[in-house]
């Protein structure tokens, strides 16, 4: 976490809380033989829990701290991103735009406003013709893409000016718009090692308010789109009600699954981005939601009432994602409710949502064989704030992303298991939730919820800056990434 | 006194057993233990409830389709209130059984109201919505064919998908209701809407309450 700075602010003064003086005695004007042995006991012991108390409370805010967290931009690299030369076509012009938003939200650069002087040291048409490297260098900028457009291709040549490479990308044709954000990962692969997720898409639902008085008041549908918001597409039938869609866990997969309840109950479906064919997934009485796919596609968890509470099941699914036996109860509580499954990256534990010791909050579950006798124990996780909802587990097992009403407004936090610090990562007034995490463990997409207005947003921990994903209309929610 | 009474009963049942072999001897002494204990439990307040079978599938659970935990803790705290009734064995819409959306809301005459919850909280305490389930049980009792949706709404506070656990939470509780007041919970079945269907649209505490509700719905076959 070495992007954070964190500052402390000094204690809270004890004397604000009126702690004990030693000075003066502890009873004054108390005439003690006037008091029978019996109310001499009573009177003790209350004297004693009264100060206890007060003690008590002195030290629980002693030791609460003021924590503040600072988002710095320190280690963002700057490109110079050229204009087209040559160019005014307006597609052109989109992709340039397209290509700066990857390159500046990746998490890793910037991109450094356009400048006159810089565009003349840009030997046309042979960019690696002549390189000024003592200009960039003058003009601290490490990196420049140098970019041309014709009305079939859109061409990118990247020159490092720090480490003094060069390298051409294979043209792209101009109506691919796709292309652009393979292209951005590719240089981003290239600058800094790390696979890049601008060519990922997400998944989301929509709700909308039927504005036909007749059919159901409400609906909402599968969507998906690109990380930018572009190239949004319906997935599931018009006027449904689906939510919680997510990828297959394989690698590229056509394969999602949501839940439905368009026959009355909820329940599990998949589907295939490539033949639109909907089938129930989980054969199992009563309702089904809240599911999670475990990272290698081996389990899925949910949250069912088929035993007649919500209870956190799991069902062992073999590579083509079929069950393998039946599902299994994991976790049970009397009068409690059961929510938000989220497994961690080796499989071997599930973190979800209970409020059995009264508000909700998160708790961490071995996974194990119902079968044993043993009780099942889950443990405590997120003790900062009362009310926590939707963990997600990064994909790299470090962070864990979840809702939390602080200062009564539900934020996007991050539990480290590392350090077993919480910290919150968004602020402002609206509330927030749904987290999902992006493949390469650094973007969060999550969804704002206040009142009848849902926004998607991206975030990075490097920028901390949240970004709306523009896709007009309706409440856009529970949003997904595909997996690499 | 009632202990004594059992301290006699299990010494009578050891003594009983006497004559038989050893294995079913131990049986019986297990068997007078539990009453013991209940008896011991009935003086220090606690109570077992016990409740006729209303089917087989009851009596076989719903253990054929999924593995239960394990779990003895758990089964015993069960006892104390918060019984697991499985779901009714089925998807509505196949085989035979009725799709959710054929159900509808009751007409006036039979007088079901919407019955209403606290802030994040799952059970019933207002009088009037107890009632309301004792009516709706009596009905469902001089009814044996009719068949019962219950739907768990919540308010707009929480989170979206928590609201969703939530509902299902309300509608489960609900259902126990009724099946303690005599209904075979294989007539009955539950959905959740969490926040997505709100009765009244306004964001005022008194919005709010009104949408923390359970909704019925029938289908007489």
């Amino acid at each position: 976490m070495n992007h954070l700075t964190s500052a402390k602010s000094p204690k809270i003064n004890d004397r604000e809380w009126g702690c004990i003086s030693m000075n003066t005695t502890p009873f004054p004007n108390v005439d003690f033989r006037l008091i029978w042995r019996g109310e001499m006991v009573h009177f003790i012991l209350s004297q004693l829990l009264k100060y206890f108390f007060l003690l008590a409370i002195c030290t629980l805010h002693a030791h609460q701290e003021l924590e503040v967290r600072l988002g710095t931009k320190t280690h963002l690299k700057p490109i110079y991103l050229t204009t087209l030369h040559a160019s005014t076509d307006t597609i052109a012009e989109d992709l340039r735009s397209v290509l700066a938003y990857d390159l500046a939200h990746n998490g890793y650069s910037s991109i450094v406003p356009v400048l006159d002087r810089a565009e003349q040291k840009i030997s046309w048409p042979d960019p690696l013709s002549r390189v000024d490297s003592s200009f960039w260098k003058k003009e601290q900028i490490p990196i420049v893409i140098a970019i041309e457009a014709t009305r079939e291709k859109f061409a990118a040549t990247l020159i490092h000016i720090e480490k003094g490479t060069t390298k051409r990308y294979r043209e792209i044709p101009i109506k691919d718009r796709t292309a652009i954000h393979q292209l951005a990962d590719a240089i981003q692969k290239d600058l800094f090692g790390v696979q890049g997720i601008a060519s990922l898409r997400i998944l989301f639902s929509q709700r909308l308010k039927n504005a036909d008085s007749r059919g159901q008041e409400w609906f909402s549908d599968i969507w998906m789109s690109d990380w930018d918001g572009a190239n949004a597409k319906r997935l599931t039938m018009a006027k449904g009600y689906c939510m919680s869609p997510g990828f297959f866990p394989t690698p590229k997969s056509s394969t999602y699954y949501f839940v439905s309840t368009n026959r009355g109950q909820s329940k599990i479906y998949r589907s295939s981005l490539t033949d639109s064919k909907v089938e129930e997934w989980i054969n199992l009485r009563g309702n089904q939601m809240l599911p999670a796919m475990a990272k290698d596609g081996s389990m899925i968890a949910f949250i069912t009432d088929a035993a007649g509470r919500p209870d956190l099941f799991l069902q062992p699914l073999d590579s083509h994602g079929k069950e393998i036996g039946r599902p299994r109860q994991l976790f049970s509580a009397p009068n409690a409710t059961q929510a938000s499954p989220t497994f961690s990256p080796d499989g071997r534990q599930i973190a979800f949502v209970s409020d059995k010791e009264g508000s909700p909050r998160i708790y961490l579950l071995d996974i194990r064989d119902p079968r044993e006798s043993r009780r099942p124990d889950p443990k405590l996780l997120t003790r900062k704030n009362r009310e926590n909802t939707s963990p997600a587990w990064s994909p790299d097992g470090k962070k864990l992303a979840y809702s939390a009403r602080a200062d009564g407004v539900r934020q996007i936090w991050i539990y480290d298991f590392a350090s077993h610090e919480e910290w919150q990562l968004t602020s402002g007034p609206e509330n927030k939730e749904n987290p999902a995490w992006a493949p390469d463990s650094l973007h969060l997409i999550y969804n704002t919820e206040t009142r009848d207005v849902s926004e998607l947003y991206v975030i990075n921990l490097h920028q901390q800056e949240p970004i709306q994903i523009n896709l007009g209309f309706g409440q856009k929610r529970f949003a997904s990434w595909e997996i690499r | 006194m009632k202990s004594r009474i059992l301290l006699w009963a299990a010494v009578l049942l050891l003594s009983a057993s006497c004559h038989r072999k050893s294995s079913q001897t131990w049986e019986d002494v297990k068997t007078a233990g539990r009453y013991m204990q209940r008896g011991v439990d009935s003086m220090w307040g606690k109570d077992y409830e016990s409740r006729m079978l209303a089917s087989d599938a009851e009596f076989i659970g719903p253990y054929d389709e999924f593995i239960p935990l394990n779990d003895s803790d758990l089964k015993a705290l069960a006892m104390l209130g918060d019984a697991a009734l499985p779901q009714p064995r089925g998807i509505p819409g196949s085989n035979g059984i009725p799709a959710l959306d054929q159900f509808y809301s009751p007409s006036d005459q039979l007088g079901f109201q919407l019955v209403h919850f606290g802030t994040d909280e799952h059970i019933l305490r207002e009088k009037a919505d107890l009632q309301m389930i004792h009516q709706i049980a009596s009905y469902l009792r001089a009814h044996p064919n009719d068949l019962l949706l219950i739907e768990g709404h919540t308010d707009e506070r929480a989170s979206a998908s928590y609201n969703m656990a939530l509902g299902m939470r309300r509608a489960n509780h609900i259902r126990q209701l009724l099946v303690k007041n005599g209904v075979n919970l294989n007539r009955i079945y539950t959905v959740s809407r969490g926040k997505e269907q709100p009765y009244v649209l306004g964001h005022t505490p008194e919005d709010w309450k009104q949408n923390r509700r359970g909704e019925f719905k029938i289908y007489e076959k």
